[in-house]
C-alpha cells in the first residue's frame, strides 16, 4: 500500500536559516532541518517514523532539496532540543508529501540496524487488513466479533492500597494510583487543593512506546482525562482546602499504561475515576497549644475521609473508518491503525457534555456527531454503573476487613457508644444519632457471621495477632447482652485488650497500640455504621 | 531399538513437560551411539539437559527436541512463513517474520524472475515465503520459489485477513492429525487458510463474517484440550445454524 501522506509542517522559515547554519549544518552538510508544529494528520497508517522516534524530544520531517536530488523526496528524521525556542515563532505551513518507503541512507543519525529495529517495532499493518477491516464494518461486523457499538469486556480490579485501581478493557490494561500531599495553594486560588494528572506508557505495553518523555498520545490522553475531570468540577476542590491561603491538599492521579490494545483514552480515565473514589486522605484537625497547629491523623488512629466527586465524567471513544464515515466505538489497536479519525466524548449521567475531543483526522457530519453524543450518553450510564458496583463492593471489603483485623468482643462495642457518643457531642461527624442500640444489633449480626471464619483475625496485621480463638468464641457467645451491662463492663476492657497487644513490638508501644485499638474498634465499627445505615433506611423506607 | 537401560532412560521424559535444568539422558552408560539434539537441548559433558522449557519429543532412531509455544518465532531453514513487507531495496525486500530481525527477500527469488520483471510490492504486502537459511548472525534469507524453483503456493496473499497466533498454535494447525477446529469448520464452511510455522495465518472466505469466525474460532481453541475444543466446535456450529 503506498503510504503516501500529506503532512502538514509548519515551520519559522525566519529562524531555520540560522539554524540550519548552525547546529547540525556541520554535522551533516547536506540536510536543512525546520522544526515543525505537531499536527500531523492523523492518517493512523502507523507510521513506522513517527511513531517510533519516541525517545526524541520532538519529531522533525525535514525536506532535504538539493538540486541535484531533487528527484526524490526524502524524509528524515532527528532531534533537535533548540526546537523548543523555535516553535514559539510564527509558523509558516508547507505540505509536505513524503513516500515512508524510501529512506535517506545517507542520514548518519541513523544506522541500519537501528532503522529496521525501529520498523520491526512498530505495528506491521497488512494491506489485507485495512481492506478487510472497512469491508466487514460494511456489513457491521468487528474484527473481533462485536458489533459497532459494543464495548469490550470491562474488568475493574482494586489494590490493596486504598486509590489504586487495575482496569481491564479488553486486551488493554490500565492502573491508576491517586497520592495526596499537603502543599501551599495557589495564589489565586486561595482556598482550593489542586490536583494533577501524570500519564506513563510502559514500554512493555508497546513495541512503539519508548521511555522517557511522555510521546504525543501520552499527553493528550493526560490532557483528556484531565479536562474530563476538571472542567466539570467532578472533583471538589474545595473540600481539599486545610487552612486557607497555607495548606491544602494536592491530589496526584498516576495512570500507569500496561497493555495497549487500543483505546487507552477510555480504560485511563475508567482507572482514574475508579483510583478516586477510593481513595482515601487522612483527616486533618487544627489542634495544639494555639489551635493553630496541624495535626495530621494517621489513618489507623482516625478514618481517613473520602474524596468528594459531584459526578462521574466517562469517556468515549469513536473511530471513524473508511471513507463513509463508519463508526465504531472502544477502537483496538488494529481498528485504531486504520481509522481515519477518532473523537473523545466526555459526558455522565446527569446529561452533560464534559469534554469532546477530536484532533484533526477525517471530518464528519455534524449529524454523525450528535449520533455519536446520544450513543455515548447510554454508554456512559452502563460504565458508571459498573464503576459504582465495583467501588461499593471494595468498600465493604474494606470495613469488611476493618472488622475481622480487630477483636469484636463485647467490651469494644460498649466504648464505640461511649466514644460514639462523644463524638457526637463534639459534633464532627454526621453519621446521625441513630442509636448505638441499632449499631450494636448489627455488629452482633456481624460478629455472627463472623464466627463462620474458623479462627483469628487476618495474619497481616501484626497489632492483632495476639487475640486467640477461645477468648473470640467466648465473647461472640455472650455478645447478647444489652447496652448497659456492656458499660458496667467497661472496666475489664483494659486488662482484656491489654493481653492482644501483648505480642506487638515493644512494651513501650503496648499503651498507645491499645488505645489505637480501642479507637480502633470504635472506628471499625462505626465504619461498619455508615453502610449499614443505608441499607437501614433503605429497608425503613 | 536400541535396548539400553540407562539410569534416566529417555522414555520417562519423552512426551512430558521438562523445564531447564532437567537432566533427561545420561551419556555415560550409552557408548558408541549418535544422538541428534534439536532445539532446547544441550550436552554438559555426561548428559544431555533441557534448556527451554516445553515437551520433550523423541523420534526413532535417535532425535531428540523440545517443543515449546511462545509468541516470537527463532527463524530457521526450511520453515514456511508469512511475511510482511516493510521495504523494497534496489537487491531484495524487506520483509518481517515476526523475528529478532528483519528478512531479506532476494528480488529474484520468483519463479521465472528476471531484472526486467522485478515483482511491485508495496509496503505492507502479505506473502507467503519460505525462508532459506536463517544463521543468527545475520539477517534471515527468503525466498517464493520451492526447492526445485517453481513457485508452488508461495507469493502474494490476496483478501482475506492475518491473525496473530503463538508458534504453538501454527504448530497444531499444521499437524497431521488436523486440528479438530479446524477440520470440523472445514466441513461445514468453505474458506481458505495458510499457516505460517511464525506465529500467524491467513483465513480468507466469501464473507467476512466466516473469515472472523474461523480465525477468531482458532485462536480461542488454542488454549483448549482436544475435548473442550470438540465441545466447543459443537457450541459453534450450532450458534451458526
Amino acid at each position: 500500500m503506498q503510504k503516501e501522506k500529506e503532512c502538514q509542517v509548519s515551520y519559522p522559515l525566519c529562524l531555520s536559516l540560522p539554524f540550519a547554519l548552525s547546529g547540525p549544518w556541520c554535522l551533516t552538510p547536506r540536510i536543512k532541518i525546520f522544526a515543525i508544529e505537531s499536527s500531523f494528520q492523523r492518517s493512523g497508517c502507523g507510521d513506522p517514523l513517527a511513531s517510533s522516534s519516541g525517545d526524541y524530544d520532538y519529531k522533525l520531517i525535514a525536506v532535504v532539496n538539493w538540486p541535484e536530488v531533487l528527484r526524490h523526496y526524502f524524509s528524515v528524521v532527528t532531534t533537535v532540543t533548540a526546537t523548543a525556542a523555535a516553535a514559539a515563532a510564527a509558523a509558516v505551513s508547507v505540505a509536505v508529501v513524503y513516500r515512508q518507503v524510501q529512506f535517506n541512507f545517507s542520514f548518519h543519525f541513523f544506522d541500519r540496524e537501528k532503522m529496521e529495529q525501529r520498523l520491526a517495532s512498530s505495528l506491521i499493518m497488512t494491506v489485507n487488513e485495512k481492506k478487510f477491516i472497512e469491508n466487514a464494518l460494511l456489513s457491521d461486523i468487528r474484527v473481533d466479533g462485536r458489533r459497532p457499538f459494543d464495548y469490550r469486556n470491562l474488568t475493574i480490579r482494586f489494590g490493596s492500597e486504598d486509590g489504586s485501581s487495575e482496569v481491564q478493557l479488553g486486551q488493554t490494561q490500565v492502573i491508576g494510583f491517586v497520592t495526596g500531599q499537603l502543599t501551599q495553594p495557589y495564589r489565586d486560588r486561595p482556598n482550593e487543593g489542586s490536583f494533577a494528572i501524570y500519564t506513563e506508557f510502559s514500554p512493555m505495553a508497546d513495541p512503539s512506546f519508548e521511555p522517557g518523555r511522555p510521546g504525543e498520545t501520552a499527553i493528550e490522553l493526560g490532557r483528556i482525562v484531565d479536562r474530563g475531570l476538571r472542567e466539570s468540577r467532578a472533583v471538589d476542590t474545595e473540600s481539599l482546602c486545610v487552612i486557607a491561603g497555607k495548606l491544602v491538599w494536592s491530589i496526584r492521579i498516576d495512570l500507569h499504561i500496561i497493555d495497549n490494545g487500543g483505546n487507552l483514552v477510555d480504560a485511563a480515565n475508567i482507572a482514574a475515576l475508579a483510583a478516586l473514589s477510593t481513595f482515601r486522605r487522612p483527616e486533618c484537625t487544627l489542634g495544639g497549644e494555639d489551635g493553630q497547629e496541624l495535626i495530621v491523623h494517621p489513618p489507623d488512629v482516625r478514618e481517613p475521609l473520602p474524596l468528594i466527586l459531584h459526578h462521574f465524567p466517562v469517556a468515549v471513544t469513536f473511530g471513524f473508518i473508511g471513507k463513509e464515515n463508519t463508526v465504531v466505538i472502544d477502537p483496538t489497536h488494529y481498528e485504531e491503525a486504520v481509522m481515519g479519525g477518532s473523537m473523545t466524548a466526555t459526558l455522565n449521567t446527569n446529561g452533560d457534555v464534559c469534554a469532546i475531543q477530536k484532533a484533526g483526522g477525517d471530518g464528519v457530519l455534524q449529524s454523525v456527531i450528535m449520533q455519536c453524543l446520544r450513543i455515548a450518553s447510554v454508554k456512559a450510564g452502563d460504565i458508571t454503573s459498573k464503576i459504582k458496583n465495583a467501588v461499593e463492593s471494595y468498600n465493604t471489603q474494606r470495613s469488611l476487613r476493618k472488622i475481622k483485623r480487630h477483636n469484636p468482643d463485647q467490651q469494644g462495642s460498649s466504648d464505640v457508644a461511649k466514644h460514639h457518643m462523644e463524638r457526637l457531642t463534639v459534633g464532627s461527624d454526621e453519621s446521625g444519632i441513630g442509636s448505638p442500640f441499632n449499631e450494636h444489633d448489627k455488629t452482633n449480626k456481624r460478629n455472627s457471621t463472623l464466627k463462620g471464619f474458623s479462627g483469628g483475625p487476618a495474619s497481616w496485621d501484626p497489632y492483632s495477632s495476639g487475640v486467640d480463638g477461645d477468648a473470640l468464641r467466648t465473647t461472640l457467645a455472650s455478645r447478647v447482652t444489652p447496652l448497659d451491662k456492656h458499660k458496667e463492663e467497661s472496666s475489664p476492657v483494659n486488662p482484656e485488650t491489654k493481653p492482644s497487644p501483648k505480642s506487638s513490638d515493644t512494651n513501650s508501644l503496648a499503651s498507645t497500640h491499645e488505645v489505637g485499638l480501642e479507637i480502633q474498634q470504635s472506628k471499625t465499627l462505626k465504619d461498619a455504621v455508615k453502610p449499614k445505615h443505608k441499607r437501614r433506611n433503605k429497608n425503613a423506607s | 531399538m536400541e535396548a539400553k537401560p540407562s539410569s534416566s532412560s529417555p522414555s520417562k521424559f519423552v512426551d512430558q513437560l521438562v523445564v531447564p535444568g532437567d537432566v533427561i539422558l545420561d551419556l555415560s552408560n550409552m557408548a558408541n551411539q549418535t544422538l541428534k539434539l534439536g532445539g532446547g537441548l544441550r550436552q554438559d559433558g555426561d548428559s544431555i539437559c533441557v534448556m527451554k522449557a516445553g515437551k520433550l519429543r523423541f523420534m526413532k532412531p535417535n532425535k531428540y527436541w523440545v517443543e515449546s509455544s511462545q509468541k516470537r518465532y527463532v527463524p530457521s531453514a526450511g520453515d514456511n512463513v508469512l511475511g510482511v513487507v516493510v521495504d523494497t531495496k534496489p537487491e531484495n525486500f524487506l520483509v518481517d517474520i515476526k523475528g529478532p530481525v528483519l528478512a531479506f527477500l532476494p528480488v529474484l527469488s520468483f519463479e521465472g524472475g528476471t531484472r526486467r520483471n522485478i515483482p511491485k510490492f508495496e509496503v505492507g504486502t502479505l506473502l507467503y515465503v519460505r525462508v532459506i537459511n536463517a544463521n543468527t548472525s545475520m539477517n534471515p534469507e527468503l525466498s517464493c520459489m520451492d526447492a526445485n524453483g517453481k513457485a508452488a503456493e508461495y507469493g502474494v496473499l490476496k483478501e482475506g485477513f492475518m491473525f496473530e497466533s503463538s508458534t504453538g498454535l501454527s504448530r497444531m494447525l499444521l499437524s497431521s492429525p488436523p486440528h479438530p477446529v479446524l477440520e470440523g469448520l472445514g466441513k461445514k464452511l468453505s474458506f481458505e487458510i495458510a499457516v505460517g510455522i511464525n506465529g500467524r495465518f491467513w483465513v480468507n472466505a466469501s464473507q467476512s463474517s466466516t473469515v472472523i469466525l474461523v480465525g477468531n474460532a482458532i485462536q480461542k481453541s488454542e488454549s483448549l484440550s482436544l475435548v473442550q475444543q470438540k465441545i466447543y466446535l459443537e457450541k459453534l456450529l450450532k450458534s451458526i445454524q
